[in-house]
């Protein structure tokens, strides 16, 4: 709670106090961001992005395409591979340089997510059809805070979780991919 | 022509210092185990000697090597010079007459006869090098004889010397035995000593253009394991070779750790030898001073790899390539070279990736046997009509039992699509187009 003497008299926006209590700070809009093209206002870094819906690996493709050969590290737990696992041949096929991804694959998920995370050699950490306990993504998040990296977790249904600065819901139609925002932490 | 020598006042492990030193001229000699010439001239593009002296003894001085050096326009004055700490050639006294008579090597023989030669200089009141260089060539051999001549023509032109060649060594290896009466029982001395040899064999390798790959330490334990055997042998990986030593170590360390503990020692260590398996070449390059974080992040991604690797299993973490077939789950490889940014080109050609059709992004490692029943097929609870779209036929390899199998998409009412294939009446699903 805020200190009255702190507030005073004077009359003082929602957005000012939330500058105030610096949770303007932790919400994606004040970070900068990666572009992406499927989702024009870009992709908050430093933070946790969820992409979930029809077409979130092709969605991830794309985003990487457009990243100029960052280096990109795709956990995956085989046991957990609901849609299957990813290949890297269809990832080729899309004109993805493979040298630029390093793929984990493994059982102890959580631990080589935090090993990759704290290592922070990677801008572009993939975690694709992964189950985190809340306070486990509460812990990712803060490790991706502390560089400029960008943590996507794919899932194929959308976590009940406060944690992603970002949610997106992806649809395929006629026309192609579009991402829509499903919701966004802070403001903005 | 320009002679670098270090003189040391005990004798030195040669062929260690050799290697370190193969990096700036592959023309070196020694003198028993007490002093190294370096001809340096021919590289002066790349290093000064002051520079290439300089260097030297930061090395010696990190290997705790004692030396004296110095530089002359010839292997004996150098020699003479840093032997007894003069600065020029008119202060070196008649004793330095052997390094003259025979700078790379030593031979008692010889030293008694110059012994006899310098206590005649002396009658004859002779006390500097310089005295002797002003008697003719007549009356040395005439006194003398052949010894005579030789000193008179290596005083005036010693830096026509022919050098014996250098061959770096093969196989780079170093030992260390600890005390018969107080063998180790724990790792932690062994990790003092690794530390100190790591960097030795990362200087050698350096200057010979290799990086450390991987090696092995072998352990001579007091008594017999259960295997029978007083040597116990662990091998050390290093995934795509690594020039800094604090790397290694830490790597090394790492995985010595690992996998003591998974089979621990059951006898004390008397001694244990680190022997180089593998090295890479690598091309000297400048350091970029302004963004040094490249380097850094690749040592700091082979870090990762190998800690990975060590708990999570070899296969775990990897690279992949594409590869040329037609079979969905045979078209990719995976690669254990591991950089952070690599160069290298994918092994199928660049036109495949049009010729073939487009590849879903997630496969089955097992295809899924679905049941078709009345033209539908039932995946994750919703009824999927089989309308096949993109049909693509696909023939095992000749070599292999001969199968069909004939690839098709489906669009679910959630707009999933799915890859399917046909193979022998009976319907499996691939993989997803998500």
């Amino acid at each position: 709670m805020l200190a009255p003497a702190l507030v005073g008299n004077k009359k003082w926006t929602l957005e000012q106090l939330r500058q105030l209590v610096g949770s303007a700070d932790s919400a994606g809009s004040q970070r900068p961001r990666r572009s992406c093209s499927l989702y024009p206002e870009g992709l908050p870094l430093r933070s946790l992005v969820e992409v979930s819906g029809c077409g979130k690996t092709q969605f991830a493709v794309q985003f990487i395409q457009e990243q100029a050969s960052a280096p990109v590290a795709w956990i995956e737990d085989p046991r957990r591979a609901a849609q299957g696992s990813i290949n890297p041949f269809g990832l080729w096929q899309m004109n993805l340089d493979l040298q630029q991804i390093t793929f984990i694959e493994t059982m102890q998920v959580e631990w080589a997510t935090q090993q990759v995370l704290q290592s922070q050699l990677f801008p572009i950490v993939i975690c694709s059809e992964l189950l985190f306990h809340e306070k486990i993504l509460r812990k990712f998040q803060l490790f991706v805070e502390k560089y400029e990296g960008l943590f996507l977790l794919l899932s194929s249904e959308v976590h009940q979780s406060w944690v992603p600065a970002l949610q997106l819901q992806v649809q395929r139609s006629t026309h192609g991919l579009s991402a829509r925002t499903l919701r966004r932490r802070g403001v903005g | 022509m320009k002679v670098l020598c270090y003189f040391f006042p005990n004798d030195v492990d040669v062929q260690l210092l050799g290697d370190i030193f193969y990096q700036y001229t592959p023309q070196m000699a020694f003198r028993g185990r007490r002093a190294l010439l370096l001809e340096v001239s021919k590289g002066r593009k790349l290093y000064s000697a002051e520079h290439i002296q300089a260097r030297g003894l930061v090395y010696l001085k990190k290997l705790m090597i004692l030396c004296r050096s110095s530089l002359a326009t010839d292997a004996p004055t150098a020699l003479a010079l840093a032997a007894f700490n003069k600065s020029h050639f008119q202060q070196l006294p008649l004793e330095s007459l052997i390094f003259f008579v025979s700078p790379f090597r030593t031979d008692e023989f010889l030293e008694k006869q110059l012994a006899q030669m310098i206590l005649y200089f002396q009658k004859l009141g002779l006390r500097y090098l310089k005295d002797v260089q002003t008697l003719s060539r007549a009356s040395l051999s005439a006194r003398f004889g052949t010894l005579g001549g030789l000193i008179h023509q290596n005083l005036l032109s010693a830096s026509d010397l022919l050098w014996p060649v250098y061959v770096p060594n093969e196989v780079v290896e170093e030992k260390v035995e600890f005390d018969f009466e107080y063998p180790v029982h724990n790792t932690e001395p062994i990790l003092f000593y690794l530390k100190t040899i790591l960097e030795k064999i990362a200087w050698r390798l350096r200057g010979q253009g290799k990086r450390l790959k991987s090696f092995y330490l072998e352990f001579k334990l007091e008594n017999k394991d259960r295997s029978g055997s007083d040597l116990r042998r662990i091998s050390i990986s290093l995934s795509n070779g690594i020039l800094s030593p604090k790397m290694i170590f830490a790597i090394a360390r790492e995985q010595m750790d690992h996998q003591i503990r998974q089979n621990p020692f059951t006898a004390r260590i008397s001694a244990f030898r680190l022997v180089v398996q593998d090295h890479t070449p690598f091309s000297v390059s400048q350091r970029d001073l302004f963004d040094p974080k490249n380097e850094e992040d690749e040592e700091g991604y082979a870090s990762l790899v190998s800690r990975m690797r060590i708990r999570l299993g070899d296969q775990a973490v990897f690279k992949a390539s594409a590869v040329q077939s037609y079979i969905p789950e045979l078209n990719w490889q995976k690669q254990q070279h591991n950089q952070l940014k690599s160069s290298l080109q994918s092994v199928a050609e660049s036109r495949e990736r049009e010729f073939l059709p487009r590849r879903p992004l997630r496969l089955f490692k097992m295809p899924i046997p679905v049941q078709a029943i009345a033209g539908f097929i039932l995946w994750n609870g919703q009824s999927v009509a089989l309308n096949p779209q993109g049909q693509e036929i696909i023939f095992s390899d000749w070599w292999n039992e001969k199968t069909e199998r004939i690839y098709f998409r489906l669009k679910t009412q959630t707009q999933e699509i799915l890859w399917l294939f046909k193979c022998q009446d009976q319907f499996f699903i691939h993989g997803v187009f998500d």
